[in-house]
């Protein structure tokens, strides 16, 4: 069955049937539940889920041209008719009271409303006037892992292949980089090579410093019931406070000090390696030893530049790593140091127990899933233990197998397909391209129909950067997009202040509610938002999804493709979206194909995903998905008699890296004696701008508090409720103390969640970043606390 | 062994949840946010944290029974508790200055 849309009753046959025939999926108490009660609606149609990277595949019940009900996809592969309370919650994301619903321009100490004519007039005019006076690097453009696949690819197109500036960013620099970096220094390819078919093929689970329980819920519910269906099957969860995926049905629980993860992996490796549990023959055959640059920085300092005095992007590959080659017996000499006992020492972790989870994961008889998110990429050494971690699967084998795989779960529902993919960050371009090759600048130019000239071969702002950038003023112009950097940058005050400095400083925002961002814009634009228009979104496991418009938005708010083209249109390069009578969104998304085509990125013809439920995996090679990739018989790209191949590399292996462990940019000390880690909660969407809408995720959830350890707050008299100064040398806000609740912290440790822009703690937290991906390490600062 | 320390512990969180809210109040059953969406939670969540079962398994004190007993450990992945003193949110519109 492949037609979006269904009436009521095939959905419910189809649940029911569904039911009946399998014994295993979790859909067979849902068919219950759609019995006995049922949304009235005109059809179910389907689309991704909007929220985070996991892609559940949901059933919208539209109804009278509104959105009334959602249903979880029973033919979607990822969830299979579940959702989570976010998702569930998706029909009343569109419908809070406080829409902007027209275009609003900063006036003396207000916002007026403008007619779109005039906004976008001025907005080009803004644009054309930095160009000019002070050239194409002036502007810039700050997107989302929330946009869609069709904006992503066109406001890159534009931005690099128009206007000729690179400053294309978007917020997955702030939630992924570091696995894009971590996957291009292990094996020169992005992406993952597993997917969540593994899940079922595994008999063990590695949760590094991921809380998949509310982070990737649907995800966290296949392995419990992947658990519950044989006990044989094991769980370690490595946490740096207990959490809801630290608890039952978790056989090992580790929490660990923040940055010993380095320090861990490396003990769990020499464990494996020690204990012979290696498989010999796949590191002769599919594997190179190398070691890096070490002590390199923490990147505070503005136009931060790493790997020598050239800049990074003259020198090799920008973004990825300069390595030297070293034998097999140098990296077994490095491990020496990195005993159990000698984590132990860093981490805080008992040596026994370090020794126990290496045992599991080297197992002959075992297979081992890693899964991690935040907690590695938001690391001053994110790239460090992304490969560390591939380091443990390469040693042992247990990589692009069935039930055998590392897969770096992604935070945002299109941070892969979107930006990742796309090309839309400062380095890149579509497909796996890079802005410093000129090869990749040709064929993209070729593709545009531009002047090859046109696209810069110098990267341009990376995040933190670019809104250093603006502050100093080297940056006038930007755009922000379905974003909220003022709540979600790291040491926010600055960038804050430095945006409305002034000067020829100009600040666009498009958002479809008011947010810390939008307070700061000179121009707000309207957008439309998730099934208010058309889109794709691509999941962390290459998982590629379409879905149609299917209600209108409200007032005058308009797709942000629709605001990327009318920009382009006045900037005199309205030619670069020019299609004739081809639709828009079809026709940009067969020109993108192009890049990926035989290049191990073949995505399916607009028409296949416009159609298939649940999406496709990509490489989609004769209109096959692939599940597995490097392994023969399962990617096409390897050939027979192969076995194994890491493509992405000009000889096919992959790279065991030496990566020490170092210490974090800020410690806790006299003066600030507490660890700051900052993160989600299951109910609310990164900054709350669209969940704190929906009146039962906000009454679920209505406030951030600090989470502090019992033993803590009683040396300081506090009680959960009583308010706290959480003061670090950057900033301070206050918060309500939580002593229970769903996390318990360690001692000298607090955990503040970041949706809440009345405990905007990003004020707190500092702007160190990992030197390889400039991703920020949001996760470890120091603090002092304060009862007030 | 859990089988004699859940009743144990319900009577202790029993006397702890009425220490804190009214328990006529939370017998009452929330509205769902439309049909089909998943019941709300009308007692504190985080102070029974898994003990769901001990009475939504066999329904004890009227409290609903669920249809999907296996799925216990993931719960409040899709029931949420309320807070019901929480008021409507509004984002601060005001322009921010220079």
């Amino acid at each position: 069955m492949s037609r979006a849309n269904l009436s009521r009753r095939d959905f419910l046959r189809q649940t029911a049937a569904l039911a009946a025939a399998s014994g295993v999926s979790p859909s067979v108490f849902f068919a219950k539940e759609a019995d006995a009660e049922e949304a009235v609606v005109d059809a179910w149609q389907k689309a991704p889920c909007r929220f985070c990277g996991t892609g559940c595949g949901v059933l919208a019940g539209i109804r009278k041209g509104k959105i009334v009900a959602v249903r979880g996809d029973p033919e979607a592969p990822v969830n299979r008719g579940l959702l989570c309370i976010k998702g569930y919650s998706l029909p009343k994301i569109l419908y809070g009271s406080d829409r902007y619903t027209t275009p609003l321009l900063r006036q003396g100490d207000e916002f007026v409303p403008i007619t779109w004519e005039s906004a976008l007039d001025l907005m080009a005019a803004k644009f054309k006037q930095a160009i000019e006076k002070s050239g194409p690097e002036s502007v810039g453009a700050y997107f989302s892992g929330q946009s869609t696949i069709f904006e992503g690819y066109a406001i890159n197109k534009l931005m690099k292949g128009g206007i000729g500036s690179n400053n294309i960013e978007g917020n997955p620099r702030l939630c992924m980089a570091s696995a894009v970096t971590g996957f291009y220094s292990t094996f020169n390819m992005d992406e993952p090579m597993g997917c969540y078919d593994d899940f079922e093929l595994t008999d063990t689970f590695f949760l590094w410093g991921s809380n998949m329980a509310e982070m990737h819920p649907m995800l966290y519910s296949r392995i419990v019931e992947r658990k519950r269906q044989d006990p044989a099957v094991k769980i370690v969860s490595l946490q740096t406070f207990t959490n809801r995926s630290a608890e039952a049905p978790a056989d090992i629980v580790m929490v660990f000090k923040p940055q010993s993860d380095l320090a861990i992996a490396n003990a769990m490796a020499h464990v494996v390696v020690k204990e012979g549990l290696i498989d010999e023959n796949f590191i002769r055959k599919h594997v190179n030893f190398k070691r890096g640059l070490t002590n390199i920085g923490y990147g505070v300092e503005d136009r931060f530049e790493y790997g020598g005095a050239e800049p990074s992007w003259k020198t090799f590959r920008p973004f990825a790593d300069k390595g030297e080659p070293v034998s097999y017996d140098d990296y077994k000499k490095f491990l020496q140091t990195y005993t159990p006992e000698y984590a132990e020492k860093i981490s805080g972790v008992p040596a026994q127990i370090i020794r126990e989870a290496a045992l599991l994961f080297g197992d002959p008889k075992r297979k081992a899933v890693s899964l991690w998110t935040m907690g590695f990429n938001q690391h001053t050494r994110g790239t460090w233990i992304n490969n560390l971690l591939y380091n443990l699967h390469l040693l042992t084998g247990k990589i692009a197998a069935p039930g055998n795989n590392p897969l770096s779960l992604t935070g945002q529902p299109s941070a892969c397909g979107t930006t990742r993919e796309t090309g839309a960050l400062a380095h890149l371009l579509p497909g796996g391209h890079f802005v410093a090759n000129e090869e990749h600048r040709k064929e993209a130019a070729e593709i545009w129909g531009v002047a090859p000239e046109k696209i810069s071969p110098k990267p341009g702002y990376h995040t933190m950067e670019l809104f250093r950038a603006l502050d100093r003023g080297d940056v006038k112009v930007l755009w922000i997009n379905t974003t909220n950097p003022f709540q979600t940058l790291p040491r926010a005050g600055r960038y804050r202040q430095g945006a409305r400095k002034g000067g020829e400083r100009f600040l666009i925002v498009s958002e479809v509610y008011p947010s810390e961002t939008s307070r700061y814009a000179d121009l707000i634009l309207p957008s439309a938002m998730w099934i208010e228009k058309e889109g794709m979104f691509g999941n962390t496991e290459r998982r590629t999804q379409h879905w149609a418009k299917m209600v209108e938005p409200p007032g005058q708010a308009k797709g942000d493709l629709w605001q990327i083209v009318e920009l382009a249109k006045r900037l005199g390069l309205g030619k670069l979206f020019d299609y004739g009578a081809e639709p828009l969104e079809k026709s940009l998304f067969e020109e993108y194909r192009k890049f990926g085509s035989g290049r191990g990125k073949d995505l399916a013809p607009y028409d296949v995903y416009a159609k298939v439920r649940g999406g496709l995996r990509w490489p989609v090679v004769d209109g096959k998905e692939t599940r597995w990739r490097y392994r023969e018989g399962h990617d096409p790209y390897v050939k027979a008699g192969e076995e194994v191949r890491f493509y992405g590399q000009p000889d096919g292996r992959a790279v065991i890296w030496l990566r020490p462990y170092e210490a974090p940019a800020e410690a806790p000390d006299g003066d600030y004696p507490f660890w700051l880690s900052t993160g989600r909660v299951l109910e609310h969407w990164h900054t709350g701008t669209i969940t704190r809408r929906v009146p039962e995720l906000h009454a679920a959830f209505p406030f951030a508090p600090v989470w502090i350890n019992p033993d803590d707050a009683k040396a300081m008299d506090v009680k959960t409720g009583d308010r706290m100064r959480i003061q670090s040398r950057r900033g301070e806000i206050v918060a309500r103390a939580e002593l229970g609740g769903r996390n318990t912290v360690p001692k000298g440790f607090v955990y503040v969640p970041f949706f809440d822009e009345s405990v905007l703690i990003n004020l707190v937290t500092l702007d160190a970043f990992d030197p390889i991906s400039k991703q920020p390490d949001f996760k470890k600062c120091a603090v002092r606390l304060e009862k007030i | 062994m859990t089988k004699i320390i859940f009743p144990i512990l319900f009577v202790a969180f029993l006397a702890l949840s009425t220490a804190q809210d009214s328990p006529a109040e939370e017998s009452q059953r929330l509205p769902r946010s439309y049909p089909g969406a998943p019941p709300l939670i009308p007692h504190d969540v985080e102070a029974r944290k898994g003990l769901c079962l001990t009475c939504h398994e066999t329904g004890v004190a009227e409290a609903p029974i669920v249809p999907h007993p296996t799925r216990d450990p993931v719960c409040l992945e899709c029931h949420v508790g309320q807070d019901r003193t929480a008021k409507e949110f509004r984002s601060s519109t005001q322009p921010a200055k220079q």
